[in-house]
């Protein structure tokens, strides 16, 4: 299996602030569904934002799907991400202007794809699997919190990125639609073949992940367990 | 960023205005306004200078009663509501006769449905180049010809007719409405002729109470009409309805309370055979202080550069008016990019570049503007409806 994700030596801090994250060595590899959980402020979502190049790291490197995301220009950063990560976010993030089929479909309008046939029958399919076929036309004012975290998990998935960075997605939801929303997440992320990596508190869900990393309430380490 | 991607942001940022489309509305209606009231004032008062300053340099001389020349000229030639003094008709008489120049009275103290009537002679036609589109030119009195806006406007032609206005609502003494008869209508000009009607000097006398026709009264005719005799003259009841139109047969009766001579008129135009003759006139006309000589160019450039004064600080009001509203429109606009921080943010995380961003920001203001470029260019086109003359209108 290849990595996704292969972090060495990652020093990171906010200037201004105490907070200090520290990863001496974490790796994600193809189709692995890795938790990511510690205590708040611990940096998980930080860590997020080290990975997909969003942020970049005091010292130490970052490799993304086989790219130098810590020495990668911000366009670089941002263009890896179109093509190859998708996101989902715990407060859904959708335009509140677009309907759910052009939600689905912004990465591709963003990359500057053409949207064809075959793209709408891929949204079609998707949106029919995460049970929200019916509501593409409406915006998500109109949407059910959970029919909005589908919609935002299509999105993420639509480029069929090889990685897919949850940050609490269901963190907004009843444990009813969390489950069911997590349901769909894996599903697509196995059907897609792409790895993920959520940040969660939500203890119950870690059985379903391969592994569960803790960063370190106090060292801000990476420490792995493996969850099977 | 390629060119599809450019395309979609412009995509986007259409579907954000729309999705704020009161927001949206309000930002291009005041964009629109800012700009287009500027272009309209300044267009309307060029078009406006040129068509009153060639109306006023093709009248080459003006006489009046001494007053006011702005009131003369307003009155005379723009047919305004002004109380002019009136002189005797003679003098056009007089000038006529003396062969220095043509003569045109205007006779300017009626109206009809609302129209100046100008009472004149048929030379005034010709004067201002006005052709016949319909009919024929007034030729006795009682007939009128219109000009093309109150035919349009009343629906009116040739065998028509159209009623002048009473003086006053309850003067039950007399000034009744003269039903006029149509004989023509006026090609457009695009002048204050447009809107006026055109009658014999006689017929605006009549209307104006100076002259009258007589009702032959009998008691075969109309029962009850005589209430009794006075020197063997019968005395008419209110039975008999006084006369409404001067038809032929009572043309025969037509008579004047003095001599044509005596009877009053508000202006003559005067067009000198030569620049000799017009220097003699003004010569002999501006020696007596019973009647004053206007030239109208002069008496309108007065006027107009008051107008721009006030045009020009008009158009300061205007264009800070437009730079505060422009503020206030880049104002709304930072603060929409301030509350779409979260999505400009997720936009990012998603991946968007800072080109894309940018574009669909800007293409949203270059939306905003072409809009309201369009509504203020429609307005502006618009504009051109409005009478040349209007800003003088408005003006005085």
């Amino acid at each position: 299996m290849s990595s996704v994700i292969d972090i060495q030596k990652l020093q990171f801090a906010y200037g201004g602030t105490p907070f200090r994250l520290q990863v001496d060595g974490f790796h994600l590899q193809t189709r692995e569904r890795v938790a990511l959980i510690g205590p708040s402020g611990c940096g998980k979502s930080t860590l997020l934002g080290l990975i997909a190049g969003i942020l970049s790291p005091s010292t130490g490197s970052v490799e993304t799907v086989g790219t130098r995301v810590d020495s990668l220009g911000q366009g670089a950063c941002r263009q890896l991400r179109l093509e190859s990560i998708g996101f989902v976010f715990q407060e859904f993030r959708l335009l509140e202007y677009l309907s759910v089929r052009d939600s689905i479909l912004l990465p591709l309008r963003l990359a500057g794809r053409a949207i064809d046939g075959a793209t709408n029958e891929r949204v079609q399919a998707l949106a029919s699997r995460a049970g929200i076929a019916h509501l593409l036309k409406r915006r998500p004012a109109r949407l059910s919190q959970g029919e909005r975290q589908r919609a935002a998990i299509c999105r993420a998935l639509i480029s069929e990125p090889r990685l897919v960075l949850a940050d609490e997605p269901t963190g907004n939801l009843d444990p009813m639609t969390g489950e069911a929303v997590l349901d769909l997440l894996f599903e697509e992320v196995d059907a897609a073949g792409a790895a993920m990596l959520m940040v969660t508190h939500q203890h119950e869900i870690l059985p379903r992940f391969d592994r569960v990393v803790n960063l370190g309430e106090t060292s801000n380490e990476a420490s792995t367990e493996d969850s099977r | 960023m390629n060119g599809r991607a450019l395309c979609h942001a412009c995509g986007l940022a259409w579907r954000h205005l729309c999705f704020h489309g009161v927001r949206s509305g309000i930002l291009v209606l005041s964009l629109a306004i800012s700009i287009a009231l500027p272009l309209v004032m300044q267009s309307l008062v060029t078009r406006g200078e040129e068509a009153t300053t060639e109306r006023a340099e093709r009248t080459p001389m003006m006489i009046g009663a001494p007053g006011g020349s702005v009131d003369l000229v307003l009155g005379a030639l723009w047919f305004l509501p002004e109380e002019l003094k009136p002189l005797k008709a003679g003098e056009a008489m007089e000038i006529n006769e003396s062969g220095l120049a043509s003569a045109i009275p205007l006779s300017l103290t009626s109206r009809a449905s609302g129209y100046p009537v100008v009472g004149t002679n048929i030379e005034y036609l010709s004067f201002r180049e006005t052709r016949i589109e319909s009919g024929r030119p007034f030729a006795v009195p009682g007939e009128c010809v219109l000009g093309s806006e109150v035919a349009r406007a009343r629906n009116l032609g040739p065998g028509d007719t159209i009623l002048t206005d009473p003086d006053g609502l309850f003067d039950i003494g007399g000034g009744y409405p003269l039903r006029l008869r149509i004989t023509g209508v006026l090609a457009p000009t695009k002048t204050p002729d447009d809107a006026a009607v055109f009658c014999d000097l006689r017929t605006s006398w009549i209307i104006a109470g100076h002259g009258h026709v007589h009702i032959e009264v009998s008691e075969t005719s109309n029962p009850g009409a005589i209430m009794g005799e006075n020197d063997g003259r019968p005395i008419a009841s209110s039975a008999v309805t006084p006369y409404t139109e001067l038809t032929p047969e009572l043309l025969s009766t037509l008579h004047f309370h003095g001599e044509p001579e005596d009877l009053p008129v508000e202006a003559i135009i005067l067009i000198p055979r030569d620049a000799k003759s017009g220097t003699i006139l003004a010569g002999r006309i501006g020696l007596r202080d019973d009647v004053s000589l206007v030239n109208p160019t002069e008496v309108v450039r007065e006027v107009l550069e008051r107008v721009f004064q006030i045009g020009a600080l008009l158009a300061g009001i205007l264009v800070a008016t437009g730079i505060a509203t422009l503020g206030v429109v880049l104002l709304v606009l930072a603060l929409s990019i301030r509350l779409r921080k979260e999505e400009l943010d997720t936009l990012a995380r998603i991946g968007a570049s800072r080109g894309t961003t940018l574009t669909l920001l800007l293409a949203e203001v270059i939306m905003l503007a072409a809009l309201a470029g369009v509504i203020a260019l429609i307005a502006l086109i618009a504009s051109a409806e409005l009478p040349a003359d209007l800003v003088l209108r408005l003006a005085t």
